[in-house]
């Protein structure tokens, strides 16, 4: 849970810095906050899926096929965190 | 093209069952100023933009939008997910329960189902972007009017979260519509 | 195209009449990951909790803050 809480802290970021610099293409501040951003969600993807499987159906997956596996995004009680 | 991920952008905390409050927060699945709407206005609008921070920006506040639209349907599911009929009856959500069930389905709060005349697309830069910053504020003032008769936190919160991303959408809408200007008007098209 | 976020050299702003004008953002300082999800921006000059709903005379004259 902590996991996939920090990947979506980082993949917010992500959103942020790529909403910005679709405005500000030619901020370099902003691109390299960007880029170090997604090196983080990166590692930190590879952390979710080695233990959880895949987040997208275009990543790898042990067998059986654990993409389906629940909990679905709108099952996950977030209450606790 | 579109991917998913497996996520929901905010983490949704919802503390209630509360069918009442589910067939508002619906206003923003289905109605006129909500998620569904401006996903599909600004990924309407893309094919004629020009520009390609103009072409960038409505993909990505378009497919944003989308994200938003799962996490209202999420709100609703959890606030109806464990209500029994009998907290069903009686309730605005109840005309909603005889046709869907639990389902949440694009309607407005008060039943009307969701249609393309709520969004345009006119082929003009600045018509279009006009419409993306208008559609942006009626989407916080009804985030507003919703957080006022919200009496879950947690629902609150995920409210508070989409009224300030509203905020930060029009802000670039209003950055795409300078570009967008300079762009005309360095093309001096009559 | 130049693009140096000056707001000034900007053409839209100063007397351009009959249009509207947003200011560009220039990014300064951004939130920590976790500051930037629970405020629902990396930015914190974006950062607005003030209602503008409400404001008619019966909401200050009942006394609503929003």
């Amino acid at each position: 849970m902590e996991l996939l809480l920090e990947i979506m802290e980082v993949s917010f970021v992500l959103d942020e810095t790529s909403l910005y610099l679709d405005t500000h293409p030619d901020d370099e501040r902003a691109l390299r906050l960007h880029n170090n951003a997604s090196q983080r969600y990166h590692e930190l993807k590879n952390m979710y899926q080695a233990r959880y499987g895949p987040l997208t159906n275009r990543d790898m997956s042990k067998f059986p096929w654990a993409y389906i596996d629940g909990p679905w995004p709108w099952e996950v009680d977030f209450t606790n965190y | 093209m579109w991917f998913y991920e497996k996520k929901l952008q905010y983490p949704v905390r919802v503390y209630t069952t509360n069918p009442a409050l589910a067939a508002m927060i619906i206003e923003q699945f289905g109605g006129a100023d909500g998620e569904l709407s401006a996903g599909i206005r600004y990924l309407t609008q893309r094919w004629t933009m020009p520009t390609n921070e103009g072409k960038a920006i409505l993909t990505d506040i378009g497919t944003e939008e989308l994200a938003h639209w799962e996490i209202i349907g999420t709100l609703v599911w959890k606030l109806v997910k464990d209500a029994t009929p009998e907290q069903i009856k009686g309730t605005p959500f109840e005309a909603h329960y005889v046709n869907h069930g639990k389902s949440p389905f694009p309607h407005n709060a008060a039943g009307e189902a969701w249609k393309a005349a709520y969004i345009n697309s006119k082929d003009d830069p600045i018509a279009d972007l006009h419409e993306d910053m208008a559609a942006e504020e009626k989407a916080r003032a009804t985030y507003e009017w919703l957080i006022r008769i919200s009496d879950d936190p947690g629902v609150t919160d995920t409210l508070r979260f989409l009224r300030e991303r509203e905020i930060v959408h029009f802000q670039r809408f209003g950055e795409a519509l300078r570009i967008v200007q300079e762009y005309i008007d360095s093309k001096r098209f009559y | 195209m130049d693009r140096d976020y000056n707001n000034d050299n900007r053409p839209c702003c100063p007397g351009a009449l009959a249009r509207a004008c947003i200011p560009m953002q220039v990014m300064k300082e951004v939130f920590s990951p976790r500051e930037a999800l629970k405020n629902g921006t990396l930015f914190p000059e974006l950062v607005n909790p003030k209602f503008t709903t409400g404001v008619s005379d019966w909401e200050r004259r009942c006394g609503y803050n929003g």
